[in-house]
């Protein structure tokens, strides 16, 4: 019984699918609708068929609706940062909203003290970087130091500087001159012999580029 | 209308959905399905017509 309901009443069941689906050129298209006034069957069909058709597409919508939201996801992601932050605080409750400034104070107060800290363990000094400074003006300000660390540390035992102990060692090299010392220089325990003929060697480099007017350490603070 | 697409035969049901919600030209379902382009319109035919008839069995009901 349903294979004789479902059989097409007329021969032309594929032009209809064609035409009902819009897949007809123009020239089926122009022909199936001379058709359509002659078939009452075709005609009764293509009516029926298109309620079936609505049915079967609001069925699809409401299916489909239930994907909607991926482009809405979509859109979300792209949202900045900020906005995602705006949003959170806004649904958030009271308590949350709470919670979280204070760790935020407390954050900021944690790198304050930091920053503070690291601040007083730079050691001041009045020495600008960007001056030139004559040969007088460093060996001013070595004096002040030395004089300074003899004040804040009375040891028995004299500290003169290193370097000018291995000077007075040394036979001095004709017209040798050399740079400053450093500070760690002058701090240093005395040196044993291999470590003076290594540090004097380590000096003699120590050039301007003149072999003429290399100055030794020692001679600079003596003078 | 989901309970009269489900109780399609399968051969009948994947022409409806790639037509229907897949929008697909019946050259495309014959040939992922590989089956002649009158075949996929017959199909679609015999869908709609067994479709239409369960329709109105559901509203008869109601």
């Amino acid at each position: 019984m349903n294979d004789r309901q479902n059989s097409p009443s007329c021969e032309r069941t594929p032009d209809l699918i064609a035409f009902l689906y819009g897949e007809a050129d123009e020239r089926e298209a122009r022909d199936f609708q001379l058709h359509l006034q002659q078939c009452s069957s075709c005609r009764e069909e293509v009516a029926s068929f298109g309620v079936v058709r609505e049915s079967i597409t609001a069925y699809r919508d409401e299916v489909l609706a239930g994907f909607v939201s991926t482009p809405v996801v979509a859109q979300r992601k792209t949202k900045s940062a900020l906005a995602a932050l705006r949003q959170f605080f806004d649904l958030s409750p009271l308590w949350l909203k709470g919670a979280t400034a204070l760790v935020a104070v407390t954050f900021c107060v944690l790198v304050g003290l930091v920053l503070f800290r690291n601040k007083d363990h730079v050691v001041p000094t009045n020495v600008n970087p960007n001056a030139i400074y004559t040969g007088e003006d460093v060996n001013r300000i070595v004096q002040e130091a030395l004089a300074k660390q003899q004040k804040s540390q009375p040891s028995p035992v004299e500290n003169p500087p290193q370097v000018v102990a291995v000077q007075s060692t040394k036979p001095k090299p004709k017209s040798a001159r050399v740079a400053p010392p450093t500070d760690s220089a002058r701090n240093q325990r005395p040196l044993s012999k291999a470590e003076r003929e290594q540090l004097a060697a380590e000096l003699r480099l120590l050039t301007t580029g003149d072999d003429a007017t290399v100055l030794l350490v020692g001679d600079r603070i003596n003078q | 209308m989901r309970r009269a697409v489900n109780s399609l035969p399968v051969e009948l049901r994947q022409v409806v959905v790639m037509k229907e919600f897949e929008e697909l030209t019946f050259r495309e379902i014959a040939d992922v399905l590989n089956l002649p382009l009158s075949t996929v319109k017959s199909r679609l035919y015999t869908a709609l017509k067994q479709l239409q008839m369960r329709l109105q069995k559901f509203e008869s009901r109601n």
